[in-house]
């Protein structure tokens, strides 16, 4: 690996999965116990902290540094099985789009522009409304509303792609269309699906935590980045803490996921390699 | 999202207040910030303190209620009993609504029908329902003729404030809700829903011109928030500021804390009527010794509170001083629920709202995880204000347990536990055995219409002692109200919590 800050993303990252694979072990304390005689404590380094807690306790004595920890669950959750949902989405309908082009693309297109003229975190926001707040109807939501970016992306590589002579031999052998859409042209727009879906994680993880942070996201009773940060911002001006730290925990993790979505697209994009 | 728009709208209109004020006090602008914005701005149709806030600057009572709870005189000049059935009330002459009509007998007259009018479903039905028929004698006598003897009725036309029969008439309810127009000290200007109603000076008014000329009640909702705008000199008096931002306020130089006991208490309902474990007194009990109500007032508080033994506040006529809380024992919780056969613990769906009292939502979370702590997994559900009202006003409220702040502006236990252990009345959710609730309704109706007050107290001990027997209720605190007030203005709290501008100066 050249690049330097690749490594660093990639190393927060590890630390990211880690704590949430290994939560029940790494975590002082139980993130939803309360002491209410322990609340607002300052971290450890302040006066009035203890190593107890080392980044301090919340507006109901729960421990920050353990609500963190168990808050990475959510927020990998969330952006991972969203950006799947999302990627095989447009992925698929990128591809119909792309191949048959005519009216089947202008349907696909027209679709993605709509979507595209309201605010992804609006519409977001719209439908939370509607479905109700909730871990499950999260993942739908960005899941479903997160498409767009790959259809485009795809149906222009695809568009590149069925020009090329294989593919024309392929259709000339008389192959079927899925055939030779998964076969010939699938492999071939694939390295952009991952770059693409890196990134996407990013955004994933910023827009669970806005949801959440508004009121419309994951239940309140899970610990979760976004309620942390809800939670302490009325707290700000007397107990910094309640919401640096999930904040900054967001901040570092997309910076991890993007750090490392640019260096997988400079191995994997080809034409960013032959420009090097 | 629309607690985030109106976070911004605030931020905005509170960058324009700044730009708009001069440095002329006569022309200045008070600010008043609650949490939540008023429902509807008709006196006679809704049962809030936060919106009664807005309206009361708008309209007048009959009566005006002293800070020691005393009676003066407002709208009406006398007030007799002439027979034990019937009032007399002599009014005020010369009174103008602020279109220039005048104020007679048959405004009183229509605003008492108007909420006894069964098709208008009003909230406060049952706070009038011992008023038989309201008599217009001449434009400034009326006679009010009671069902049957009833003590309370000063009381009542305290909290009672007049709306103008002609114009209600002309416009509907629907348009008088949104543009009133009253007899009070201030004129309604405008209404940006859920940001801030805006109201100025009535100069006409029969006090005598207020001395502020123009007042905003603005929505934030944020405690923090309304925190920093009193920081920022952008508000004059914020309500419900939390304990641990008390310092803050002291220490900012342009506002200070002013405390005052409150009449209002938090409690939470149990749906007894639904079956299930909460139709079980152990249950009941054991949730109520699973919540600890003192480490909620030392903490979570700061120690501004007091643990309640009954729905009353120690202010209200009628308090019983005999009751005890019913403690806080975990284990003694779970063997109650061993032995009424929920051992491995069960599920309930909780509401309460956010905003609204001191520190609720996070009182809502501590007895969440409180009550897990017995094995009851609670399900919270923090509803916006509105909606919730809405909900407990048509008794539409989605949980097996919530949570309620209820202030008594009668400061008598009539305008309490008539409406919430009576049967048939709107906060009705006392299901117990049919003699029992007989038995509770009797001592109330008696309580209700005797005019002497020592009896009527021992029938309210009574009645008091057989409902904390059978625990309808998870009981907590009551408040102490903290508002913070602008080093510019003269102003200070009621424990009835009503804001009366028509009292507040510049210094």
């Amino acid at each position: 690996m050249k690049s330097k800050t690749a490594v660093v993303g990639l190393c927060l990252l590890l630390l990211v999965i880690a704590c949430a694979l290994l939560a029940p072990v790494l975590a002082p304390h139980d993130p939803t116990e309360q002491n209410l005689a322990a609340r607002l404590r300052p971290p450890a380094w302040l006066p009035g902290g203890n190593s107890q807690h080392p980044l301090g306790t919340d507006h109901l004595g729960r421990d920050i540094l353990s609500r963190i920890i168990y808050g990475s669950r959510v927020s990998l959750l969330v952006a991972l099985i969203a950006v799947a949902v999302s990627g095989v989405i447009g992925t698929f309908l990128g591809l119909a789009a792309g191949y048959w082009r005519g009216r089947v693309d202008s349907c696909i297109m027209l679709l993605a522009e709509v979507q595209m003229a309201f605010p992804f975190i609006l519409l977001a926001l719209a439908v939370m409304a509607v479905l109700g707040p909730g871990l499950r109807n999260v993942i739908v939501v960005l899941g479903v509303t997160g498409w767009v970016a790959y259809g485009r992306l795809i149906r222009a590589e695809v568009l590149s792609v069925s020009a090329k002579e294989f593919v024309e031999a392929a259709r000339a052998l008389g192959q079927k269309d899925y055939k030779i859409m998964l076969r010939h042209i699938l492999p071939n727009v694939m390295p952009s699906v991952i770059v693409m879906a890196s990134l996407r994680v990013a955004n994933m993880i910023i827009a669970e935590s806005s949801l959440t942070f508004m009121g419309l996201g994951v239940e309140p009773h899970i610990p979760t980045w976004g309620s942390m940060l809800a939670d302490g911002r009325a707290y700000l001006t007397s107990a910094w803490w309640l919401a640096t730290f999930p904040g900054l925990a967001i901040m570092l993790t997309v910076l991890a996921v993007n750090l490392v979505g640019a260096w997988l697209r400079d191995i994997l994009d080809p034409r960013l390699n032959n420009a090097m | 999202m629309s607690k985030l728009s109106r976070m911004i709208a605030c931020l905005l209109m509170a960058a324009l207040l700044l730009v708009g004020c001069g440095d002329n006090q006569q022309d200045a602008t008070l600010v008043v910030a609650q949490g939540v914005d008023a429902t509807m701005l008709d006196p006679g149709m809704h049962s809030e303190t936060t919106t009664a806030n807005v309206e009361r600057q708008i309209f007048d009572p009959l009566l005006e209620r002293g800070t020691e709870q005393e009676y003066k005189p407002a709208l009406a000049t006398s007030w007799e009993s002439i027979s034990p059935t019937t009032w007399e009330i002599e009014l005020r002459e010369g009174v103008q609504f602020h279109d220039g009509e005048e104020f007679t007998a048959e405004d009183v007259q229509y605003t008492i029908e108007r909420i006894l009018d069964p098709s208008k479903n009003s909230p406060q039905a049952s706070n009038y329902s011992a008023i038989a028929s309201v008599e217009v004698v001449d434009d400034y006598t009326v006679l009010i003729h009671t069902k049957e003897p009833y003590p309370v009725l000063p009381a009542r036309l305290a909290n009672l404030r007049i709306v103008p029969k002609h114009y209600v008439e002309q416009v509907g309810d629907e348009r008088f809700q949104l543009e009133p127009i009253g007899t009070g000290p201030y004129k309604f200007v405008q209404w940006d829903k859920d940001e801030q109603v805006v109201l100025e000076a009535n100069p006409n008014y029969w006090r005598g011109e207020p001395a502020i000329k123009r007042v905003i009640f603005k929505v934030i909702p944020e405690d923090a928030s309304r925190v920093m705008a009193l920081q920022a000199g952008q508000i004059d008096i914020a309500v419900n500021i939390p304990p641990h931002q008390v310092e803050a306020v002291n220490n900012s130089g342009k506002a200070e804390i002013a405390e005052v006991p409150s009449s209002r208490f938090l409690l939470i309902q149990f749906m007894m009527d639904k079956g299930g474990p909460l139709a079980d007194k152990r249950v009941r009990l054991a949730l109520n010794l699973a919540v600890d109500v003192e480490s909620i007032i030392d903490n979570l508080l700061g120690g501004y509170g007091t643990p309640m033994t009954q729905n009353l506040a120690n202010l209200d006529f009628g308090y019983n001083p005999n009751l005890k809380p019913y403690g806080y024992d975990p284990e003694r919780a779970k063997a109650l629920l061993q032995e009424a056969g929920y051992g491995d613990g069960f599920k309930l769906t909780m509401a309460a709202p956010t905003g609204r009292y001191m520190m609720d939502k996070e009182v809502a979370e501590a007895i969440q995880n409180q009550l897990e702590a017995i094995g009851v997994q609670v399900e919270l559900k923090l509803p916006e204000w509105g909606v919730y009202a809405d909900q407990i006003m048509r008794r539409k409220v989605d949980a097996d347990l919530w949570l309620i702040g209820w202030g008594n502006s009668l400061f008598d236990a009539e305008g309490t536990l008539y409406a919430w252990f009576h049967t048939g009345q709107r906060f009705f959710y006392y299901h117990v055995a049919a003699e029992r609730g007989q038995a509770v309704d009797a001592l109330l109706d008696k309580a209700r219409t005797n005019m002497d007050p020592q009896q009527r107290e021992q029938q309210y001990h009574q009645a008091l002692v057989m409902i904390h027997e059978d625990i309808p209720w998870l009981l907590l605190h009551q408040q102490k109200d903290l508002y913070g007030v602008s080093k510019r203005v003269n102003w200070s709290p009621r424990s009835d919590e009503a804001i009366i501008l028509y009292d507040a100066d510049w210094r």
